[in-house]
């Protein structure tokens, strides 16, 4: 599993600030070391039949996946002495 | 008998550059060991029965899928498992203006070893016909197969014969 993330607090005037960023995540597939694994080839296999991974079968137990970006953005507004108003999204 | 051990290791690394330039690194390790071995101490040899295994306890023991893991049950095989992560991480933290900028990364990376001896013991298999495996020996008796761990060997008897083998 890997990650990188960057992001940027900014302090856009002394009572508000802005938090935003991005965050990609990787996964990786699960292996053995013997490739002692199976799955199904895919929804449209002509054999529906599971197959092993290596030795001409499959690649891996699934497909990777290197398409997980999580964007957020999240502010917090001082608009009374003692209050604090925060609120933020993320995916 | 199931001995546990469990050992953790971190590290971490702030590093200030400067005012406005902040690194902080950290590192860390896992290792968890379970094992689990029966205190179960029959020896088959006693009851006539010499598996050549070498272990103590009996293999297990099938009667034509009527009765089946008779003697060494899930519960009595010997099986341990390793498992193992770490973890690194860097952010980077640099100060410029109004914007704190914060990169980072982080790596992580989880394995694991196990093994389930199922046939350690050995097993023997009775089927009331239909030879799929060696005979025992007409005479009843001991069974005249030798059984050693991961090896699957089937004897054919009929019911009968099986009782008197165990007997």
């Amino acid at each position: 599993m890997a990650s990188r993330s960057s992001e940027d607090e900014f302090r856009v005037m002394q009572n508000l600030t802005i938090n935003y960023g991005v965050r990609w995540e990787y996964f990786g597939p699960i292996s053995e070391a013997h490739d002692l694994l199976s799955n199904f080839p895919g929804p449209f296999s002509p054999t529906q039949q599971l197959e092993m991974v290596g030795n001409g079968g499959l690649d891996g137990a699934y497909k990777r996946d290197l398409n997980n970006f999580g964007p957020h953005v999240s502010v917090a507004w001082n608009p009374f002495t003692n209050t604090v108003i925060r609120a933020g999204y993320g995916i | 008998m199931s001995p546990t051990r469990v050992q953790v290791v971190s590290a971490s690394l702030l590093s200030t550059f400067s005012s406005t330039h902040i690194n902080e690194l950290r590192f860390g390790y896992t290792r968890f060991r379970n094992s689990f071995t029966s205190a179960d101490a029959v020896n088959p040899k006693n009851l006539g029965l010499d598996f050549g295994t070498g272990h103590t306890g009996l293999p297990e023991i099938d009667f034509n899928a009527t009765f089946e893991n008779l003697g060494a049950t899930v519960f009595s095989i010997p099986r341990a498992r390793v498992s193992q992560n770490y973890r690194i991480l860097d952010n980077f933290t640099w100060i410029r203006g109004r914007h704190s900028l914060k990169f980072g990364g982080e790596t992580r990376r989880a394995w694991g070893d196990a093994f389930n001896d199922n046939f350690e013991r050995g097993i023997i298999q009775f089927f009331p016909c239909g030879c799929l495996g060696p005979q025992v020996s007409p005479q009843g008796g001991s069974p005249d197969a030798v059984f050693s761990g991961k090896q699957r060997l089937c004897l054919s008897r009929n019911r009968q014969n099986a009782a008197h083998n165990l007997q």
